[in-house]
């Protein structure tokens, strides 16, 4: 997978997780999306369950951009 | 009989299943070993049992009648993950129900969840917020409920409430600047919460610096959109405002302030403080000026009861909060 498909994936988890109707980059903050605990653990459990990469929810809280959420899980990506 | 007193007998009455995750911390195995000995509880420790076995022996604690579950034995997690991917909803696909299922506190919410204990304790190692969103990913959050809280309950020496020297509180430790709705929320659980540790019919105030009108704005228009929408969640609930703080526990001042009918005015037992800056400022006034105790903060919203101590909780503070727990727990299953 590529770093794009991987951020289009996330971007996906993302919308559904904060039932976000907008385009999200890797630029979007992350307080854009909203920083209530429930969907922060909704992205985080899809992305555990989709791509077995395990994100805490104490990381998702220190991230300013979602592009560092793809960083982050790139690096622990295994196809 | 005193709050303490009064929790401990129905404690004891009802003896709950409790899973602590800290069990290699002193304080956690001298207040099972407690709970134990008193017939208070029945109790589990979740973790590495060779970890838990050496501190309880360097401690001098007796594990009689405690039961480990060792996250270290896979062949134990096995079996247990097999039990726990059938549940309905299950929060992790299988390889996720086996990672966590070998890390104590999650083994204990998964356990918890799974109907194997009735109460998992923790938080004398991990933070509150650890707790809350273990909680929040595992046990899930009630139906109806958006937000996690925290009740309370102040012994207050000298003051004689509608119930005695006791007046249920919250939020004064988890949702720190609820809208509306949250605050609505607050109002209804923790008139949960109260009823199932002192047995009475919540009347709750939603308390503002205003009263029934007597000012206006933005912070007052919150506080009565909090009750309506708490009449809303629960139309049963006696639950009024917005009331300052002596318009709700004062039959006096109600009088004089409230020109209507309340069954809540001057009598509220459980007042809903409009933000965390209150509820926090509250809660060291009343501690501090009137030398009264406040139990909790009771984490609450959870389908189940989820509970945490200070990290700088005696033992006796533990044992207290654990008994709490279990009595909330029990109401649970009654209810």
């Amino acid at each position: 997978m590529t770093k794009q498909e991987l951020q289009d994936k996330l971007a996906g988890y993302a919308k559904t997780a904060y039932q976000y109707k907008g385009d999200i980059t890797a630029d979007t903050p992350f307080d854009e999306l909203g920083k209530e605990s429930m969907k922060m653990i909704a992205l985080t459990s899809l992305i555990e369950d989709e791509l077995d990469v395990e994100v805490t929810i104490h990381e998702v809280m220190k991230m300013k951009t979602f592009g560092e959420l793809v960083d982050r899980v790139e690096e622990e990506y295994e196809e | 009989m005193g709050l303490m007193e009064d929790v401990r007998a129905k404690a004891a009455a009802n003896p709950q299943r409790v899973a602590f995750y800290e069990g290699e911390n002193p304080k956690i195995l001298k207040a099972a070993a407690e709970l134990t000995a008193d017939g208070l509880a029945t109790c589990t420790i979740v973790g590495d049992a060779a970890a838990v076995r050496a501190a309880a022996e360097q401690e001098g604690v007796s594990l009689a009648g405690i039961t480990l579950v060792d996250v270290t034995d896979a062949e134990q997690n096995e079996s247990f993950s097999q039990r726990f991917e059938v549940i309905s909803d299950c929060p992790y696909k299988p390889k996720g129900v086996r990672r966590h299922a070998a890390r104590a506190m999650d083994r204990a919410f998964m356990m918890q969840r799974a109907g194997d204990v009735d109460v998992s304790f923790g938080g004398i190692d991990c933070s509150t917020g650890d707790v809350i969103l273990a909680g929040e990913k595992i046990i899930g959050l009630a139906d109806g409920v958006t937000t996690v809280s925290s009740a309370g309950i102040f012994d207050i020496p000298g003051w004689e409430g509608s119930e005695g020297n006791l007046l249920g509180f919250a939020d004064s430790a988890v949702c720190v600047n609820p809208n509306a709705q949250q605050l609505a929320q607050i109002a209804v659980t923790s008139a949960g919460t109260v009823a199932a540790l002192t047995g009475w019919e919540p009347r709750v105030a939603m308390l503002s610096y205003s009263t029934d009108g007597s000012s206006e704005g933005d912070l007052v228009q919150k506080v009565r959109d909090a009750v309506a929408a708490a009449h809303e969640l629960a139309p049963n609930l006696k639950v009024d405002g917005e009331f300052q703080l002596d318009a709700a526990i004062r039959p006096d001042v109600a009088a004089k302030k409230v020109h209507r009918p309340s069954d809540v005015a001057g009598r509220a037992n459980v007042i809903v403080w409009p933000d965390i800056n209150v509820g926090n400022i509250g809660v060291k006034l009343v501690q501090n000026f009137a030398h009264a105790n406040a139990y909790g903060p009771f984490l609450q919203g959870f389908k189940k009861v989820v509970c945490d101590c200070s990290r700088s909780a005696p033992v006796s503070e533990i044992v207290g909060n654990v008994v709490m727990s279990c009595v909330r727990a029990h109401a649970l299953k009654e209810a």
